[in-house]
C-alpha cells in the first residue's frame, strides 16, 4: 500500500519537473521524484538500491543546482519586479524548508517505527539479504559488467576533464 | 502497475528532452529517462523472480546516469565558455 503513495508522489514530482519553466523548481521536483523512487525501492525490498538512489539523486540535484546558479538560468529580473520577487522567494523558501522538515521527520519516524513493516514479501534466496546477494552476484556472475562500468566511468571522467578545459588563447587572437 | 509508473516516468523524461531548450533541462529529462529504466528493471526482476539481477541492473543504470551527468555538465561548461549561454538553439558547433 505504502509504495502506491510514493508512486503518486513520484508521478506528481515528475510532472512538475517536466512542465514547470523555472529550471530550479524543475531540479527540486526531480529531487523529490528521486527520493520517492528510493522509497518505492525500499518498500519493494531493495534496501541497497534505495540508499544508492537517495544518494545519487541528492548528488545530481546538488550539481545541477550549482550549475544552474553558475549559468544564471533565471536571468535578470526587471527592477520593478525585483522587490516583489525577493518577497515571493522568501515565502517559497519558508514553505520549502517547512516541507523538507516534515518530510525528514516522516522518513525518520517510518524508519524508527520499523522499515520491515513497509516492505513487500519479496522472495530472496535463503539466508541472503539484498546486500549479500548483490555482492555475490557482482563479484561472480557480473564481474565483467562491473569492470566495463568502472572503465566507462574512468573514461567519462577523463573525457569530461578534456572537454571542459579552458582554451589557451594565442597572441593576436580576437577575444 | 509499477511497470506503468516506470513507463510514465520515462515518457515524461522524453517529453522533457524534447520540450526544453537548455542543456540543464535536457539533462533533467535524460535523468528521468534513466530513473524510469531503473524502476522498470527492478520491477521486472521482482515479477520474473530474478530479484537480485533486477536490483543489479537498476544499480548499473543509476551509475550510467551519473556518467551521463558528468559528460553533460562538461559539455555545458564548454558551451557556456564558448557562447556565454547554454541555449541549445544557438549550438551549431563546439568550435570557437
Amino acid at each position: 500500500m505504502v509504495h502506491w503513495i510514493f508512486a503518486l508522489i513520484t508521478l506528481i514530482a515528475v510532472s512538475i519537473a517536466t512542465i514547470v519553466q523555472d529550471i530550479r523548481r524543475a531540479i527540486f521536483a526531480f529531487w523529490v521524484a528521486g527520493l520517492a523512487v528510493g522509497a518505492i525501492y525500499l518498500s519493494l525490498g531493495a534496501e541497497f538500491l534505495a540508499i544508492f538512489q537517495w544518494l545519487t539523486s541528492t548528488l545530481v540535484t546538488t550539481s545541477l543546482l550549482f550549475f544552474a546558479v553558475l549559468f544564471g538560468e533565471n536571468g535578470k529580473l526587471p527592477k520593478e519586479k525585483f522587490q516583489y520577487s525577493i518577497a515571493r522567494r522568501s515565502s517559497y523558501s519558508k514553505l520549502l524548508v517547512g516541507f523538507a522538515i516534515i518530510l525528514g521527520i516522516s522518513f525518520a519516524s517510518l524508519v524508527w517505527l520499523g522499515v520491515s513493516g513497509l516492505s513487500l514479501p519479496v522472495s530472496l534466496p535463503a539466508g541472503e539479504n539484498d546486500l549479500v546477494g548483490l555482492g555475490k552476484k557482482l563479484s561472480g556472475d557480473h564481474f565483467i559488467s562491473l569492470q566495463v562500468l568502472t572503465l566507462t566511468l574512468f573514461l567519462v571522467l577523463i573525457g569530461a576533464g578534456i572537454i571542459a578545459r579552458p582554451e589557451k588563447r594565442h597572441q593576436g587572437d580576437e577575444i | 502497475m509499477i511497470m506503468g509508473l516506470a513507463g510514465i516516468v520515462g515518457g515524461m523524461g522524453l517529453i522533457c528532452i524534447i520540450s526544453r531548450r537548455t542543456l540543464l533541462g535536457i539533462m533533467i529529462g535524460i535523468q528521468l529517462l534513466f530513473l524510469g529504466a531503473s524502476i522498470m528493471f527492478v520491477a521486472g526482476g521482482i515479477i520474473s523472480g530474478a530479484v537480485i539481477e533486477g536490483h543489479l541492473f537498476g544499480l548499473f543504470i543509476a551509475i550510467g546516469g551519473i556518467a551521463q551527468l558528468g559528460g553533460g555538465l562538461a559539455l555545458a561548461v564548454r558551451l557556456f565558455y564558448l557562447k556565454n549561454t547554454i541555449q541549445v538553439d544557438q549550438l551549431q558547433s563546439l568550435k570557437q
